[in-house]
């Protein structure tokens, strides 16, 4: 993990899996978290130094693309998100787990918001209650994502914070 | 902008094949795990489908007669047969947000810009935009989509629109004397020339009446399945416009020999 050039793929290939997901059909999709703003938003909690706000705003403008929503919706949310997950980051890193994750629910309702705002500008849309799930299972891959790469956060921790 | 976006559109047509791969193991997986008896069971519906199709085949062909007839009488030019493409879905979008899917037929197969798209029980879209081998098809349910519809029963037009949930249209702001009923069976009206009239759009299931009470809304469920359907087909034929002046000639004839 500490080459810089390895980090850099997995990035790339998050990103593509993250498109792959959006995929899923119909029953399961109302269920699914935004994909692609958990592995932005994990990155920059694990290594802000190798995501910057061009490869966020790139992801935001594939997912976009390919989902046919509004463009530059997702852009503003995840560069809006990662902005702020990364002002919050050397705080959240002394948080319990448990307040970490209520932080990461957060993040989700921010970005479920704003798309929701900035799709309703144009058109007006319909939303049913099913829309919000996607905060509580976005929630869920926090601790997931945690207990893979806590020793990594922490070695970053010493250096970047 | 456009141009941009149908660029990047092409660009991400392989990404789109690719992509879809993992939603598509998973559904010849649930293809390939299908028990006997619920093939049995698929079987024997679809030879029941068959034989209501074919005696609505039958009654068809006598009315074809007929209405050629009684155009010839009217003097009207006799509608050609319009012509069918038939395309598969190679990829399908859903999201609260927006909802489209991907044709594997694009320019290079006479595709074009606007054209309505229908499978076997009405129509699911539009076509948005046109890649060489493939197309964006803007689905009903949409929230950005609406279509000219009227009701068989009452003759009542309206205009429904996208919910963005599948299945679901809205009529929405009708005047509270606007005869529309739960149970209407609302077909395209062919007004704005971009679908033909007569096609089935979905079936009125709920209506609403607003705070002022001076206004109402409809929910139409839309049977088409959309969203789960892999083949759908095309028409070339535009919405046909009635050729004014020889009607008139033909009235003023009739008239003036009786």
């Amino acid at each position: 993990m500490n080459h810089p050039q390895v980090v850099n793929k997995l990035i790339w290939l998050s990103f593509f899996v993250a498109l792959a997901l959006t995929f899923i059909p119909e029953p399961l999709r109302a269920w699914c978290p935004n994909w692609m703003l958990l592995w932005v938003i994990c990155w920059t909690i694990i290594c802000p130094s190798k995501i910057g706000l061009a490869k966020v705003a790139f992801a935001g403008l594939l997912v976009d693309l390919i989902t046919g929503s509004l463009m530059g919706a997702h852009v503003i949310s995840y560069v809006v998100l990662a902005v702020i997950c990364f002002r919050v980051r050397p705080l959240f890193m002394f948080y319990p787990i448990l307040q970490q994750t209520l932080l990461f629910a957060m993040y989700g309702l921010l970005n479920a918001m704003t798309l929701f705002w900035l799709n309703s500008l144009l058109v007006h849309q319909p939303l049913g209650w099913d829309y919000w799930w996607q905060v509580l299972s976005f929630a869920i891959f926090w601790p997931l994502v945690a207990a893979f790469a806590k020793e990594h956060i922490q070695n970053n921790l010493s250096r970047h914070a | 902008m456009l141009k941009v976006k149908g660029a990047l559109f092409q660009a991400l047509y392989p990404a789109y094949q690719v992509l879809h791969v993992p939603a598509q193991v998973a559904h010849s997986v649930s293809d390939y795990a299908k028990s006997k008896q619920s093939l049995i069971d698929e079987k024997k519906d679809l030879e029941q489908d068959l034989l209501v199709l074919q005696e609505k085949m039958l009654t068809l062909y006598f009315l074809e007669l007929e209405n050629k007839e009684l155009k010839q009488l009217l003097r009207s030019n006799t509608k050609k047969a319009a012509q069918m493409k038939a395309g598969q879905i190679i990829s399908m979008m859903i999201t609260p947000f927006s909802h489209y899917a991907i044709l594997n037929r694009g320019s290079q197969h006479k595709i074009q810009e606007g054209q309505p798209v229908f499978n076997t029980h009405g129509v699911i879209g539009l076509v948005e935009q046109v890649g060489l081998i493939n197309a964006k098809v803007i689905l009903l349910t949409d929230p950005k989509m609406a279509i000219p519809v009227e009701s068989t029963r009452s003759g009542e037009r309206a205009l429904a629109f996208g919910t963005g949930q599948p299945g679901e249209l809205e009529i929405r702001h009708v005047a509270m004397v606007a005869d529309l009923k739960v149970g209407d069976t609302l077909v395209t009206s062919g007004l704005g020339g971009k679908f033909l009239p007569g096609y089935q759009v979905g079936i009125i299931t709920n209506v609403n009446t607003d705070h002022s009470k001076k206004f109402k809304s409809y929910l139409v469920k839309n049977q088409t399945n959309s969203d789960k359907s892999r083949y759908v087909y095309l028409l070339d034929e535009q919405v046909p416009t009635l050729n004014i002046e020889k009607v008139e000639e033909a009235v003023n004839e009739s008239s003036s020999s009786s």
